[in-house]
């Protein structure tokens, strides 16, 4: 369980996914959520960042209404910080991070692919076909994101980690 | 030139021509001859559109663009991650999508080839229309 003032940390930053979700919905695929939540795991750990996760998936259920992407909302953004996690052994350098995020967003449009399959195995592959071309956007743009913004931002994630772990 | 900036500028590359792939690929598959195109709007089980409307418009968003630039219909959607996606569509007045009732949005066609051919209408940016084409639009709730 998560304490009082962790609880509330993790509804802060499932904000900030939000909003930045949010800023740049006009740009298709393109997004700071993979890499943000990325850096939440490596700096705050695997808890806080998959509850700020769960937050996330419930208030775009708020916002969107509930739709067949809904559990997959529920389950694909805290397994991106459980494999954070799992892998953060190797994560050490920017370009392996990179490669990471961009690989999670390869494999988005698939994960989300999987309810329809369960529905209909044709209307599966069909959503999984159409959506090959935004899952290279998504990688390359994730692949991106990470490799401009992984430096300034972790020093100052770091930073305000030990502030908020010291108070 | 540093390894970093490298892999950031192949990267832009790539973006750039993927992107450039997909608005090129539609582009070269788009019909811009004139059609007639039928749209009937069905909100709260009655019709409150149903004409038949003169275009030159390649996909149906366009056609939606278009009839709500002549202000024939409402009509209100964001830019989701696989194109236009209809939040509120009307005449007189708007009527809008109402998730905590599960209230959508959703259209078909019995004669589009594209939506004949996969079972399913395709997102509005991707569905390409023809001559003679008929759309039903409907606002309902969803069980």
């Amino acid at each position: 369980m998560l304490s009082l003032k962790d609880s509330i940390l993790a509804a802060i930053l499932a904000s900030i996914l939000v909003i930045s979700k949010e800023i740049l919905a006009f740009l298709p695929n393109i997004e700071l959520v993979s890499f943000l939540l990325i850096i939440y795991t490596l700096t705050l750990g695997l808890k806080i960042s998959a509850f700020s996760a769960l937050l996330f998936a419930f208030l775009q259920m708020l916002l969107y209404g509930i739709g067949l992407w809904t559990p997959m909302y529920f389950i694909v953004w805290p397994l991106l910080a459980g494999m954070t996690q799992l892998l953060r052994k190797y994560l050490t350098t920017e370009f392996r991070l990179a490669l990471f995020s961009g690989a999670f967003g390869l494999v988005f449009g698939f994960l989300f692919s999987l309810p329809y399959f369960i529905v209909d195995s044709q209307a599966g592959i069909a959503y999984f076909l159409k959506g090959i071309p935004f899952d290279l956007i998504h990688g390359i743009g994730n692949y991106l994101v990470m490799l401009v913004l992984y430096q300034p931002v972790i020093r100052i994630f770091k930073n305000l980690t030990d502030r908020y772990r010291h108070q | 030139m540093k390894t970093k900036t490298k892999q950031i500028l192949v990267a832009v590359i790539a973006l750039v021509v993927v992107i450039a792939g997909i608005f090129g690929w539609r582009a070269m598959h788009a019909d811009h001859g004139e059609k007639d195109i039928t749209i009937q709007i069905v909100a709260d089980d009655k019709t409150i559109y149903n004409g038949t409307v003169d275009t030159d418009a390649a996909t149906l968003a366009e056609l939606l663009k278009e009839m709500e630039a002549d202000q024939e219909i409402k009509l209100t959607y964001t830019n989701s991650a696989y194109g236009m996606y209809i939040q509120g569509m009307g005449v007189d007045e708007i009527y809008s999508e109402n998730p905590a009732e599960n209230k959508y949005w959703t259209y078909s066609s019995e004669n589009n080839a594209q939506c004949a051919k996969a079972g399913f209408c395709d997102a509005a940016d991707n569905l390409m229309i023809a001559d003679g084409d008929a759309f039903v639009f409907t606002l309902a709730a969803f069980e």
